[in-house]
């Protein structure tokens, strides 16, 4: 017998091709383009009424609340479209790379959330569907009656005119306060009518009344320690949603408006606002350094409702969170600077590009946008609505839930975001951006340098970045 | 079944066995020279050619010659992630190295069941995964709670920011990387147990007393592995990426921003694909040159016995 060998070289030759094969077949993308709408299946591409249908959403998960919300919502739906199914898809880590990544292998969901930070990105990228013929059909959406913030819907859903998504809902960083502490203070709690805001003087009154040493003195008092102290009147936490509304609320600007977006932490407004929020932990010590309760694994609503805190400076979003702590809690409108101000966002609903089946897909958004969701999350605290219906007095009466809402917050919920909540401009480079002005304020926060000399030389840096993704898209 | 030596190389029943032995062989191989291929050649290819090109995974890559390698040296934030990578490389490896080479010595004076047990517990936090020990060491360097502060605070010593102020929070690694030297410790052991102990016995009756027998037999006889642990410590603590990632996010100012996760920042948070490649090549480069200088300069200084 004429033996063959099978001599190494061969053998590797052969390794080699068939693993090229198999990442060739498996890094080939579908035949859509990405960044193009799918071609159309002939007439079959958007499912008949009758035939099944398969929506793939992304999402990132939210607490148990949200799961069940978004479950009794799809039930909701495939009442009245029984031939669809509903594949709900979340990812816990990293959302944005890996829906990012699907649709550049050529295999995106049909709907997804775009985070307020990541939407301009996504359209000025091509990855998102222009919505607007949907949107202008529809008699709802294209009323800006619909809507009770108009103006700002406008600024965060649309691009050069058209409509790349819907937003969610609206949320905006509000005053969490700990009412037994208040009581025990023998002060007036913050209000949750705009219109009695505290100025920030009378702010940092009520914050200095409320901090205490081991020894029960409070900052102004002679011999107090800043080293030990057991009661904190507030916290005012520095990422990008909170600084806003500070920074906004002393006639300052996060970044300039679309399409520029450069950062303006360099104008004088800004400036001083970021060091009155500093001027908080290290010249007044009624807040305690920047991160040191996710630390230690407490967060800083279990702080306040342990008494550690007595105010913080958060998202409404908590309400959903804060209520089962089971502790006294109230709310009121932020304190202000020069002028009433909050920060409002939230993520937009939106559709691929790339997606295949786009009418079917926006017969789903355009419910999940509707009413019936809104209001679910709305009555849990996790939202605050956007829709009209929702602020007429039967309108808030079906999503106001006397368990998690104090008494008054329609205030905030209403008034407070319509009056006084702007939204803030992110577009291409805002993440990187951000990082290096975010990277020079850490000096500020523990107060090694003031604003206004660590500020300037990062924002032309953070703002190189900016010019830098403008001239790449 | 019996074989005779040789018999495989005879034309026949025992050259086919010859060949089916190698077809298996090659079989069993295969999984990793696959994985091989196609998780470390090819994208190892691929990046260089990614490096050339501008691209956001969106979009198809554009190529832009070496302009992602030009813009290397114009980074600040290259420059920085660089130093605090070296920084924390010539402070943590030496100190790693001889902590557990200590450790390991200790360990080696007795085999009772109570060192057994002692050395089990000093290898346990090599052990813990590592966002476990980033989470474990967070607690304990809180500035306002955390173990390490009340520690001072009991001394009537004042609280430090730990991880809140740029001049100390790389210390603060630093310190906290020593927490699994368990592994290289283990390392250590074994070369110390492998040394024979006639050598101490005949150095004892030449009257040589411990420090002698550590500096003359036991040094000595240990440089291959100190040299292995030191290379292999050096690399990874080169691509260190965890703690400045999970603990300190690269913070304060930068100060704990490790070259690999300013990598990292720019590949997935702001999809420079180009550049991050281009970032991986030239740390590739780094290491492998450092690599090439130890073993020119450190590796004719390692015996080894019987050489």
């Amino acid at each position: 017998m004429n033996a063959r060998q099978l001599s190494r070289r061969k053998f590797l030759m052969w390794s080699g091709a068939i693993g090229s094969a198999t990442l060739l077949a498996a890094c080939t993308p579908p035949a859509a383009e990405v960044g193009q709408p799918a071609a159309a299946e002939g007439d079959g591409a958007d499912a008949p009424a009758a035939e099944p249908v398969t929506i793939v959403a992304k999402a990132w998960p939210g607490s148990p609340f949200e799961t069940e919300s978004i479950l009794a919502a799809i039930d909701e739906f495939g009442e009245a479209y029984p031939h669809y199914t509903i594949d709900w898809q979340t990812e816990p880590q990293a959302y944005g790379q890996k829906v990012l990544t699907q649709i550049a292998a050529g295999t995106p969901p049909d709907t997804m959330y775009a985070g307020s930070g990541d939407f301009f990105s996504w359209v000025i990228q091509g990855v998102l569907l222009d919505i607007t013929p949907y949107v202008m059909d529809h008699a709802g959406f294209s009323n800006p009656e619909y809507w009770t913030h108009y103006e700002e819907e406008l600024k965060r859903c649309t691009w050069e005119g058209q409509w790349y998504g819907l937003g969610s809902c609206w949320v905006c960083p509000h005053l969490y306060t700990n009412l037994d502490v208040f009581e025990a203070a023998g002060i007036d709690p913050p209000s949750n009518n705009p219109e009695e805001a505290w100025t920030w003087d009378e702010f940092l009154t009520v914050a200095k009344a409320l901090t205490l040493d081991s020894n029960g003195r409070h900052p102004d008092d002679a011999g107090f320690d800043a080293d030990n102290i057991e009661q904190h009147g507030v916290q005012w936490p520095t990422w990008f949603i909170p600084l806003h509304a500070a920074i906004g609320s002393n006639g300052g600007r996060y970044t300039a408006p679309a399409p520029d977006g450069r950062f303006q932490f360099d104008s004088p407004e800004t400036m001083q606002a970021v060091q009155m929020v500093a001027d908080l932990v290290n010249v007044h010590h009624v807040a305690p350094h920047g991160a040191f309760f996710s630390e230690i694994g407490m967060n800083n609503l279990e702080a306040l409702g342990s008494g550690r805190l007595a105010m913080i400076a958060d998202g409404s979003w908590n309400l959903l969170r804060i209520q089962p702590l089971e502790f006294n809690y109230g709310t009121g409108v932020l304190p202000y600077m020069q002028t009433r101000y909050t920060d409002i966002q939230a993520h937009n609903q939106v559709m691929a590009a790339g997606g295949k089946q786009p009418d079917a897909t926006w017969e789903f958004v355009a419910f999940l946008s509707g009413d019936f969701y809104q209001k679910t999350m709305c009555q849990g605290g996790l939202w605050l609505p956007t829709h009209t219906s929702l602020a007429t007095p039967e309108g808030v009466a079906s999503w106001l839930n006397a368990d998690v809402h104090p008494e008054g917050y329609e205030m905030i919920a209403l008034d407070y975001v319509n009056q006084y909540g702007h939204t803030m401009y992110m577009g291409p480079g805002f993440w990187e951006a951000n990082g290096i002005v975010s990277s020079a304020l850490d000096t500020v926060w523990i107060g090694e340098a003031q604003a206004v000399d660590a500020l300037p030389a990062a924002v032309a840096e953070a703002n190189q970045v900016i010019e830098d993704w403008r001239n790449r898209s | 079944m019996m074989l005779k030596a040789g018999g495989a190389r005879r034309a026949g029943p025992g050259h086919s066995f010859n060949r089916r032995e190698a077809l298996w062989g090659f079989v069993f191989v295969s999984p990793i020279l696959l994985g091989t291929v196609l998780w470390f050649i090819v994208p190892m290819l691929a990046a260089v050619y990614i490096s050339l090109t501008d691209w956001t995974l969106l979009r198809p890559p554009t190529l832009v010659g070496l302009d992602n390698f030009i813009s290397l040296f114009r980074d600040r934030l290259v420059g920085q992630s660089l130093k605090v990578t070296v920084i924390f490389t010539v402070a943590a490896v030496p100190l790693n190295l001889l902590v557990a080479f200590a450790t390991a010595l200790l360990l080696n004076f007795s085999r009772s069941r109570t060192m057994y047990v002692i050395r089990v517990l000093y290898y346990l936090p090599a052990l813990v995964p590592p966002v476990a020990n980033a989470v474990l060491w967070s607690w304990l360097l809180n500035s306002e709670y955390g173990l390490i502060n009340w520690l001072l605070r009991t001394m009537g010593l004042p609280k430090v920011l730990w991880l809140q102020d740029p001049d100390i929070a790389l210390s603060a690694l630093i310190v906290m990387s020593l927490w699994g030297f368990g592994a290289t410790m283990i390392i250590f052991l074994a070369g110390l147990q492998g040394i024979p102990p006639e050598l101490y016995e005949a150095a004892k009756i030449d009257g040589a007393g411990s420090r002698h027998r550590l500096f003359r037999i036991t040094i000595p006889l240990m440089t291959p592995v100190i040299f292995f642990n030191f290379v292999i410590n050096m690399i990874a603590s080169f691509q260190v990426f965890t703690a400045g990632y999970l603990i300190t996010a690269g913070g304060p100012n930068n100060s704990t921003l490790f070259y690999v996760l300013h990598l990292y920042r720019n590949a997935f948070e702001y999809l420079k694909m180009g550049y991050a490649s281009a970032m991986a090549w030239v740390l590739f480069f780094i290491i492998l040159a450092l690599t090439l200088v130890v073993f020119r300069y450190f590796g004719r200084d390692v015996y080894y016995l019987g050489s």
